[in-house]
């Protein structure tokens, strides 16, 4: 939980609302996120990421509640290894805490390039590969 | 070099596999009934983690005659280590911009 994920805290100086706007619209996630953002904020919804490094990712929606956390898995274009983000907020002194994990997912080789977490993966589209 | 880095977190997020790492420790060997008699667990338990250890090529397998000997072989925590710090410095950067556009907005009186 501590050493084997990237944990990052912060407040920003908006209301969980408008913040929610700035982390799951396109257009605005455009301003801080990445160079080039496509994210269809539903679960399931695709997302398709150029960096500021020119680095492509895509990946998959998996959870949305508005205006409280989005988390999406996502994996370096073709076949990087998987991580899964999420992105939490939560009103804070008159402002927006987010609080940002990223952590990476184990590859099950055997099943030929699909992607399932070894303790639950109980939803999302490589529920089809068990 | 496994190039899973999630299956190397996954291989150190149990203290029991984390304390055999530290039990075979660089350049030493050690069979699975060796280890077991230094740790509370049985040798079954103690082969089915050098399993999961061997899977994220953490340790390695050889044979000598009827035993098997297990090495530390530590190039995944060095990799595990570097995806840490480069995913952290990302969202550093992420979040520096992200911070600066929401002040964008305080500042402009659109907080709501």
């Amino acid at each position: 939980m501590q050493d084997d994920e990237v944990r990052k805290e912060l407040t920003l100086r908006v209301e969980p609302e408008r913040a929610w706007e700035l982390v799951s619209e396109p257009e605005h996630l455009e301003e801080w996120f990445a160079h080039e953002v496509e994210l269809d904020p539903q679960e399931g919804g695709e997302v398709r990421v150029t960096g500021h490094d020119g680095i492509e990712r895509d990946g998959t929606v998996e959870v949305v509640d508005a205006p409280r956390t989005i988390r999406f898995v996502w994996w370096q274009v073709p076949d990087g290894e998987p991580s899964r983000v999420e992105i939490a907020l939560r009103p804070f002194e008159g402002g927006t805490r987010i609080e940002v994990t990223e952590h990476p997912l184990p590859v099950i080789h055997a099943v030929g390039g699909m992607y399932e977490q070894a303790d639950s993966f109980p939803s999302g589209p490589f529920a089809l590969a068990a | 070099m496994s190039g899973d880095i999630g299956a190397t977190f996954a291989a150190l997020a149990d203290p029991g596999r984390r304390r055999m790492l530290g039990l075979l420790g660089p350049g030493q060997t050690a069979t699975a009934t060796e280890l077991a008699r230094q740790l509370p667990i049985t040798r079954q338990a103690v082969a089915k983690h050098l399993a999961t250890l061997q899977a994220a090529g953490l340790v390695e397998a050889h044979r000598e005659g009827r035993e098997t000997r297990y090495t530390l072989t530590p190039a995944p925590l060095g990799e595990a280590v570097d995806w840490l710090a480069e995913t952290g410095a990302q969202w550093d950067e992420r979040l520096a911009r992200l911070a600066a556009r929401a002040a964008r907005d305080a500042d402009s009186g659109i907080l709501r």
